[in-house]
């Protein structure tokens, strides 16, 4: 009986603590405890916001509203629309930003490609030069570009924008050509050979091996460039000079461009829910990462697996 | 062969050469020039250029205060973040690569960072109270019942930090979590039978093999933090340039006494974690 007992007992502990620990029942919960804490930490200020934003100004002020708004009220997004002026202004930012991710992607695969399949002087000074612009913040450059610019008439047009990423100095350049490299890299040195000895040259085989060879590359650049490009304010609102406003740009205005169109739809003095408050902001805020949202949602399981392929952490 | 090899190398990088002399070197020559200068703008002249020497430089480091104590600030909060960013992505990173179920979905949350965050975002869920737990509220209850009142406070300040850093973290993460993913797997169950513990596993396998990431996050991780839209000091540079009575000489010695803190920042962290990696794995 005692020895029964005893069975039992290490049986029990086994199940609990595991044959490994790696398995064991604790171990399990305690990293399960850990993930969900950890998760809804990084998830609060999203909730936080998302239900905000369905508030009406007198739920906004009521003490004992914390959480679930009283009705779904969409009336902050129905005005920050406005405010916003969607859809175009989607579909402006989906322009300016595609196309700038286009351009990085096409220079960063033929500079990758060059700094990866041949071998001349000065590479290592390459890699150096690259480094130090990866590290130095945007704002050195930034002011004589600006003069440059306006000199040559280019600023307030995608130029602005397209040249760098053309000649792999957009954001984080040096990023995406190092992805590059890392792909090319991996062509076997024999393919390469028995194309020249089929007469391709160094273009064709570019083209015609060394792309197919990058396709994760480009996954990545695709996501990640049109991500960073939708997401910044400061060198694009700087070169578009407010000639051009992707929808983070108009995010960051938005209270005075609320102001500018309320007035066609009502007096805040007499309905208050008119007010400019943070609930329209959160909705504004919502609004200008939704189709960054949609696509990664999309794309997600693509982009992580060529995260997987491309040894991101290699060298 | 080799000397066509040599060309055809030259021919694809052409394109970089040329942005680096057109967006790199050029405006890096000129800001260092602009930054001695004191740069007026009319209308019929253009731009006018003259020569103060040292003067910027004077004025921002000594007379006038706005970016110094903005820069004291980006560099105490750079030094504080950087070690809770790695420390919880390190964290974070592990859990995803255990064998749990539902992994999948707690990776594409804690990658969603990568994708949606800008400065707009983050100043609007810092600044009106998306990161504040209420007193009172459900989940600062939960916590009561667990912990005494008097450190409510605390924790609700650690809440706050934590739950904007982790929105640094998406990028570390995914450098810490592809490092363990290449661990070989037979390493840890060689461990295992031997009996290791998983905090000597943890100390003896995992944390030397990510380790020289660490210095590679650090970079990551400060270049970011300068580069961020909500990072003040950008915005100290862009409105200083226009500002009359600043202008372009100013904005720009501001720029490059930013860029020298800020690789001087890098330069020592970077060196911090070097040393160690050298003792810690031999």
């Amino acid at each position: 009986m005692a020895l029964l007992k005893q069975e039992h007992l290490k049986l029990i502990k086994r199940k609990v603590l595991g044959m490994h620990i790696l398995d064991g029942l604790l171990y399990k919960v305690v990293m399960y405890l850990l993930l969900i804490i950890l998760g809804f930490v990084f998830v609060y200020p999203l909730l936080y916001m998302i239900s905000t934003s369905l508030m009406s100004n007198i739920d906004l002020v009521d003490n004992t509203i914390n959480w679930i708004p009283s009705t779904l009220d969409f009336t902050n997004y129905r005005l920050v629309i406005r405010a916003l002026n969607l859809p175009k202004s989607y579909l402006t930012s989906i322009l300016i930003v595609g196309a700038s991710t286009l351009c990085v992607a096409s220079a960063s695969a033929f500079i990758g490609y060059g700094l990866a399949r041949f071998t001349f002087r000065g590479k290592k000074l390459v890699f150096a030069v690259m480094i130090f612009t990866f590290i130095m913040p945007k704002v050195l450059f930034f002011i004589p570009t600006y003069q440059v610019y306006t000199t040559l008439r280019i600023k307030g047009t995608i130029l602005a924008i397209i040249l760098p990423a053309l000649t792999g100095q957009g954001l984080q350049g040096p990023f995406f050509i190092l992805i590059f490299y890392q792909f090319f890299r991996m062509i076997p040195k024999a393919l390469e050979e028995a194309a020249i000895i089929d007469g391709a040259g160094p273009v064709k085989i570019f083209y015609k091996i060394g792309i197919p060879m990058a396709i994760p590359a480009f996954i990545i650049t695709f996501v990640y460039g049109f991500a960073l490009y939708w997401n910044e304010t400061f060198i694009l609102g700087a070169y578009l000079d407010g000639k051009i406003r992707t929808i983070t740009m108009l995010l960051s205005n938005l209270q005075n461009s609320y102001w500018s169109i309320i007035g066609n739809i009502g007096d805040p003095s007499r309905s208050p829910n008119l007010n400019f408050t943070e609930a329209k902001l959160f909705a504004g805020t919502i609004l200008s990462i939704l189709p960054l949202m949609i696509m990664y949602i999309i794309v997600q399981r693509w982009f992580i697996e060529s995260i997987d392929k491309s040894g991101i952490t290699g060298e | 062969m080799k000397r066509r090899n040599h060309l055809y190398g030259l021919f694809f990088i052409s394109p970089w050469v040329m942005g680096f002399l057109a967006f790199v070197a050029y405006p890096l020559y000129r800001t260092i020039y602009f930054s001695f200068h004191t740069v007026r703008y009319s209308g019929e002249l253009g731009y006018l250029y003259e020569l103060v020497g040292f003067e910027n430089y004077k004025r921002i480091l000594t007379i006038e205060a706005d970016f110094v104590l903005e820069l004291q600030n980006y560099i105490v909060k750079t030094l504080l973040y950087v070690p809770v960013i790695i420390a919880l992505s390190i964290i974070i990173a592990i859990l995803l690569n255990s064998k749990l179920k539902g992994t999948a979905f707690f990776r594409l949350i804690f990658f969603l960072p990568i994708i949606i965050l800008n400065g707009e975002l983050m100043k609007n869920m810092r600044n009106y109270g998306g990161m504040d737990l209420e007193v009172g509220g459900i989940i600062s209850s939960i916590i009561n019942r667990i912990v005494p009142e008097s450190i409510i406070p605390l924790f609700i300040e650690l809440f706050e930090m934590v739950s904007e850093l982790l929105w640094y973290c998406g990028v570390p993460i995914l450098i810490f979590l592809a490092a363990l993913q290449k661990i070989d797997k037979s390493l840890y169950e060689a461990a295992e039978i031997d009996g290791a513990s998983f905090w000597n596993i943890f100390w003896k396998i995992t944390l030397p093999i990510i380790y020289p990431l660490i210095s590679v996050v650090i970079v990551y991780v400060v270049v970011f933090l300068a580069n961020f839209d909500a990072n003040p000091i950008n915005n100290i540079i862009r409105t200083s340039r226009t500002d009359p009575s600043r202008r372009e000489g100013y904005a720009s010695a501001l720029s490059i006494i930013y860029a020298l803190a800020q690789t001087a920042l890098i330069g020592i962290l970077f060196f911090i974690t070097r040393r160690r990696e050298k003792g810690g794995i031999n």
